[in-house]
């Protein structure tokens, strides 16, 4: 208690100090902003229990990630909801009632929360250049086709734009919808990828279709137009997040499974990669990265950059596919696996040293952190799971440090102080 | 038929075991009677009747003062005790009596004392300390780890039996809110339907929200005896952790106990409680209560900004939405002391409530029209024969038949916020979205069967004998009538309970002994997802309880008992609005042991009495609510271990001043080395279980002044504490414990002055809980009301 208080005392006199300082900058004012000066760094991860609660855990090196064991035994702060670092904030996203909440590292270095928010719905997210993020909120059953899409401040912690959709494939069919798997957002475009289900039986069927995306202004939030290429189908998974990256040079890149693991009747069409180059709203016509005609001969799940052009991706061989079950992905079964693409150059780099693993549930997007050419994942391989470092440009997994009390590390991040 | 089948199916089951305990018991009787005959060797005895009114009265407390010889009377009023001879000083003890002493010459011949009769005392009615040992304590020295609480001493305040019983050591009672709201009994780290509650020993399992701890008022009862750990067979259940007996009013024969309250938060309750006992042995018994409750406390929460979506900082918001009114009557009649019965009463019950929702699991989700209601119907029959057929043989038979139609009603679109506003619900899923979950207007109407029957054979002073059985029929007819009529089918829940026990008391009475088996049968029928699924399984418990007097001040007391409890129907159906139904639940298995010390003196007019006990108890498939979504769900957890100490401590000087201090200490721990199903360690092995008090206590002043303006008149002043300290919401061995969500410590007092005159025939009391308007959880989140008054006016005629 006394150690609790001493602390608390601490805190204070720490931040009257920063007061003091701020209001010294005050006195000679300045248009230019000021890169905040870095004390020091820490690594940020979000870990889900078996028992579905969820803790954000704080490193101080990410040596810890790699040796040992991870366990929220004594430590940790207890949140619910997909986190995603953003602008030096850790954020959890939760439509509980007891809201999501940002968190940051003090000048001390220590996690703290800095302001709490409520969200009464989300199904897809991503992230825009001006370092905000897009929230979808949705009707599951489909009985409404007014989507919201907002926006989301990591500086106030508040939303700062919203406006409601119509999500109707067509305005005279209002049982036949869109549904969101993630946001991109280049420049003054928003992507939003999506699948198509017929929501008139009340089963919420999953139909067929080709790669889609629903192209908005930003930061209006006004609809454009909608975008398809039959070449491939419908873009990403069912709250993932993980089927529509951007890379360095600006360009969308877009993932479609075609797979029964990824939760789609499988057509005809091969799963690939689809790309829409910097300042454009379309598919560019002249590329297409057919992965199962490729040496990985599988269907493409998800993907996480990992700079420059390449990205990480899980896939499933596309025999394995055929003889497994529907939304596969969800599953700890072990018939995942693992590539490096450089997509630019259309070259594969099959990831070695990383057993078979399951799927990659619903946490994507920010489960996979890059540092010093190397990415850090945790991946359930069996009765355990793990956290591997892939070397970028090998492809070579390193196992590091078990997971104790459940299955996965939904997000990891890294905040300076 | 069927349930004969059943009986003839449990009794040839029965017969190896009872074979078995039989053989064990007649050894014990025999050593115990050897024993007994050489410890008796130059003692004379002493017999006598006590009459009351001219009559012989049962129950009676007759002592040698200053000795640990006591006894109580027979249903004649007899009594009879065994001591050294020599000069005595023979007192005369029972409750609401005045006590007598008489000075006696015990000489070898042994003596035949005269009639002693002995006089009402009404002013005793309401006191706290009774000379010698009072009905309770008597209760307290039983062989089972027992609290009796006095209710007398409270028949004046506006409480409810559980903000009675709230201040007992061992219990904690914790609501969801104010008057009327859910709430959740605790007993040595077992809870919810771990313990059981009875009504003069009658199961009230059944007989439906209404009916229910928080509605009773204090004045329909004498007393409440809390069992902690081990239970009486007679009460015939499958208690895990323990079981809590509300006694009511049995020596007066004609009284009208009426009561009015009202308080904060437009908190009315009444109660008339009489009885009529006429020359013909023609009895009747009427109770009727009512409460009512706006329950528009204030709360400290923050609302949502709708366009920045940002929680605004913290305010006090009131309540809109949680009235609750509940009314009952309840008619018993019949015959006392008849040839054919020593009673046989008839009774009919009617008692209603609703109750409307204020808020989901937390307050941060805020509802406005969401409510449930409920309507039972019950009726009784208790009938009750001594010296059956033959001398020492006695029957006890209870039975209620039950119907109970409760509706969960959520069917609003609307999303309430804390000032009252709403808006329409933009996104909904999985069906159209009420206030707590899927719209629905759930109706579930219960029938319940219970028999409870009793067969007691005194073999002799010191030895008797007793078999129970029990029988618990369970039916509920779902149906959701949202939008339209949906069957959702007639699922049920049997259980047979057969008992058989044996006591003993000897050495002057300083020796108790009960040993005791059980067999509980649980069949079921479940319907999910329209297709029904039955189970059925039968297990064995036992147990033997002893308490001894080491000397007329220290009593040591030790029992152990292997129980088991079968689930119950809201355990395994569900509410439909705030429980989820688990109908693969399995029954809980528990090792109790307990030990106990208690210590009682008097010296000129201090009265010193402390009992503590140590409690441990090895749990099988271990029944918990856990939090499922919004929602909650019970569920098995594999092993669990739960060990505990509490102790009480009393002083009284003169009838002028009572103080009791008690406090509760408790560990309960998952002792699953592996997670369920698996070869994987359980990371959670050893760890205290969550959302699970630890450590609470409360202290109890009284001052009570005679005479002050009137001859008889009376006024007391009651200060009262209560402590919990915080705990945490999930498990506390994970997390930092800084920003854990913990629901925090808590230290409340109440106050009370109580004035009575011509002889307690007009009370008034004047109220005030929460003193210091704390902010008071019981759940995460969830705020209970702030300091609130009331006022009492209660008349008492006999």
């Amino acid at each position: 208690m006394f150690v609790n208080k001493f602390a608390k005392c601490f805190a204070l006199a720490c931040l009257s100090l920063s007061i003091f300082s701020c209001s010294s900058d005050n006195d000679s004012p300045s248009t230019e902003p000021v890169e905040p000066t870095v004390n020091g760094a820490k690594y940020v991860a979000s870990y889900w229990l078996d028992d579905y609660t969820q803790y954000i855990l704080d490193f101080s090196s990410i040596d810890q990630l790699m040796t040992g064991e991870i366990s929220a035994k004594g430590v940790g702060i207890e949140q619910a909801g997909s986190c995603f670092p953003i602008d030096n904030t850790f954020f959890a996203l939760s439509t509980d009632d007891e809201g999501a909440a940002s968190f940051h590292l003090n000048t001390t270095g220590k996690l703290v929360q800095a302001g709490k928010l409520a969200f009464e719905s989300s199904y897809a997210v991503g992230y825009t250049d001006d370092k905000k993020m897009i929230n979808i909120g949705a009707t599951w059953d489909g009985s409404s086709s007014d989507y919201e899409l907002m926006i989301y401040n990591p500086v106030t912690v508040s939303i700062e734009g919203r406006k409601f959709n119509d999500f109707a494939v067509s305005a005279d069919n209002k049982k036949v919808l869109h549904w969101p798997t993630g946001v991109a957002v280049s420049g003054d475009k928003l992507f939003v990828p999506v699948y198509t289900k017929d929501v008139s039986d009340g089963t919420n069927k999953v139909l067929s279709s080709d790669a889609t995306i629903r192209v908005y202004k930003y930061p209006s939030l006004d609809y454009v137009t909608t975008i398809k290429d039959t070449r491939t189908t419908a873009i990403g998974m069912y709250y993932t997040n993980t089927g529509i990256v951007q890379t360095e040079s600006g360009d969308i890149y877009t993932f479609s499974s075609n797979a029964r693991a990824g939760g789609y009747p499988v057509t005809a069409a091969a799963s690939g990669v689809l790309r829409i180059k910097k300042g454009d709203a379309k598919f560019d016509p002249g590329y297409f990265f057919n992965l199962e005609e490729s040496s990985l001969k599988g269907k493409v799940l998800a993907a996480y950059p990992l700079g420059g052009e390449k990205v990480f991706i899980s896939y499933i061989p596309t025999d394995v596919d055929a003889v497994n079950a529907v939304y596969s992905f969800l599953n700890t079964k072990t018939i995942f696996k693992s590539a490096i693409l450089d997509l630019s150059a259309k070259t594969i780099v099959e990831v070695t040293g990383l057993p078979d693993h399951g799927g990659d549930e619903f946490f994507g997007l920010s489960s996979l952190f890059v540092e010093n050419g190397k990415a850090y994942k945790s991946f359930v391989t069996g009765n355990e799971a793990r956290v591997y470092q892939i070397d970028i440009a090998t492809g070579t997994a390193k196992a590091g440090a078990l997971i104790k009390e459940g299955l996965y590390l939904p997000s990891i991040g890294k905040l300076t102080y | 038929m069927k349930e004969a089948l059943i009986l003839l199916h449990f009794n040839f089951q029965n017969q190896k075991i009872l074979m078995q305990l039989r053989r064990l018991l007649l050894l014990i009787t025999i050593f115990l009677t050897a024993l007994q005959g050489y410890s008796q060797k130059n003692k004379a005895s002493l017999n006598g009747v006590i009459l009351t009114a001219g009559k012989p009265e049962e129950g009676v407390s007759v002592s040698l003062k200053g000795t640990s010889y006591a006894t109580l009377t027979n249903d004649k009023g007899e009594y009879k005790l065994i001591a050294a001879p020599g000069n005595y000083i023979l007192m005369v003890a029972y409750a609401g009596y005045k006590t007598k002493e008489t000075a006696i010459i015990l000489n070898e011949s042994g003596k035949k004392v005269a009639d002693i009769t002995i006089e009402e005392d009404m002013a005793t009615l309401n006191e706290v300390a009774v000379t010698g040992k009072s009905k309770v304590q008597r209760v307290r020295e039983q062989a089972y780890n027992i609290t009796a609480v006095d209710l007398k001493k409270t028949y004046n305040t506006s409480a409810d039996l559980n903000q009675v019983l709230n201040k007992t050591t061992g219990v904690r009672i914790r609501e969801y809110g104010g008057l009327g709201s859910a709430f959740n009994f605790s007993l040595n780290g077992f809870s919810g339907n771990q313990v059981k509650f009875f009504l003069d020993g009658v199961p009230m399992d059944s007989y439906g929200s209404a009916l229910t701890l928080n509605n009773i008022p204090v004045n329909m009862a004498e007393r409440i005896d809390v069992y902690k750990g081990v239970v009486p067979i007679e009460l015939g259940a499958d208690a895990l952790g323990g079981a809590v007996n509300i006694v009511t009013n049995k020596n007066v024969n004609r009284y009208i106990d009426a009561s009015y309250s009202y308080g904060s938060f437009n908190t009315h309750r009444a109660a008339v409680n009489t009885r009529f006992s006429g020359r013909d042995g023609f009895i009747a018994n009427i109770n009727a209560f009512a409460n009512y409750s706006d329950n528009d406390y204030k709360v400290d929460v923050s609302v949502v900004d709708k366009t920045t979506s940002k929680f605004l900082p913290e305010q006090k918001y009131k309540h809109f939405h949680d009235a609750y009114k509940s009314g009952t009557i309840m008619a018993e009649a019949g015959f006392k002391n008849k040839s054919f019965a020593d009673y046989l009463l008839v009774g009919f019950a009617i008692a209603g409530n609703k109750k409307e929702i204020q808020q989901g699991r937390t307050m941060q989700k805020v509802v406005g029209q969401a409510f449930t209601d409920s309507e039972s119907f019950i009726t009784s029959l208790k009938y009750k024969k001594d010296n059956l057929f033959t001398k020492g043989l006695s029957l006890n038979v209870n039975s209620t038949y039950a119907l109970v139609n409760n509706r969960s009603v959520d069917t609003s679109s609307r999303v309430y916020d804390w000032t009252g506003n709403y808006v329409y619900r933009q996104f909904a899923s999985a069906g159209d979205k009420g206030e707590l979950g899927d719209k629905t207007i759930y109706v579930y109407d219960e029938a319940n069967a219970q028999l409870t029957s009793n067969l007691k054979y005194q073999l002799n002073e010191q030895h008797s004998i007793a078999l129970n059985y029990t029988y618990l029929g369970y039916k509920r007819k779902e149906t959701d009538e949202y939008l339209k009529v949906v069957e959702l089918g007639e699922p049920s829940i049997d259980k047979n309970i057969l008992g058989f026990g044996y006591n003993f008391s000897g050495f002057d009475n300083r020796l108790a002994i009960s040993a005791f088996g059980k067999m509980y049968d649980l069949s079921t029928k479940m319907i999910s997802n329209a297709i029904t699924q039955s189970a059925s399984s039968t297990n064995y418990g036992y147990g033997a309880t002893s308490a001894y007097h080491l000397s007329d001040k220290f009593q040591v007391k030790g029992s152990y008992e292997h129980a088991y409890r079968l689930p119950s129907a809201i355990e395994m159906l569900g509410d439909g609005l705030t429980v989820n139904s688990n109908i693969g639940l399995k029954p809980e298995s528990s090792d109790n042991a307990n030990f106990g010390l208690a210590f009682l003196t008097q010296q000129s007019k201090n009265h010193f009495s402390a009992e503590t006990s140590l409690i441990y108890r090895q749990a099988k498939d271990f029944i918990r609510e856990k939090q499922d979504g919004d929602k909650t769900v019970f569920e098995n957890l594999q092993n669990v271990q739960i060990t505990g100490i509490d102790g009480v401590f009393r002083y009284g000087f003169k009838d002028l001043l009572t103080f009791e201090i008690n406090g509760t200490y408790q560990k309960s721990l998952n002792k699953n080395k592996f997670k369920t199903g698996t070869t994987s360690p359980d990371a959670l092995y050893d760890a205290q279980l969550p959302n699970v008090p630890i450590f609470f206590g409360n202290a109890d002043l009284t001052f009570n002044f005679k005479n002050i303006k009137y001859k008889d008149d009376r006024l007391s002043l009651n200060v009262s504490a209560n402590y919990i300290d915080d705990f945490y919401l999930t498990w506390p061995v994970l997390g930092s414990l800084e920003t854990k969500k913990a629901i925090p410590e808590q230290f409340t007092q109440n106050a009370m002055i109580a004035y009575s005159f011509l002889n307690g025939k007009y009370n008034l009391a004047l109220e005030c809980r929460n003193i210091t308007d704390v902010k008071v959880y019981d759940y995460f989140k969830v705020q209970k009301p702030g300091r609130s008054f009331s006022v009492k006016f209660r008349y008492f005629l006999q």
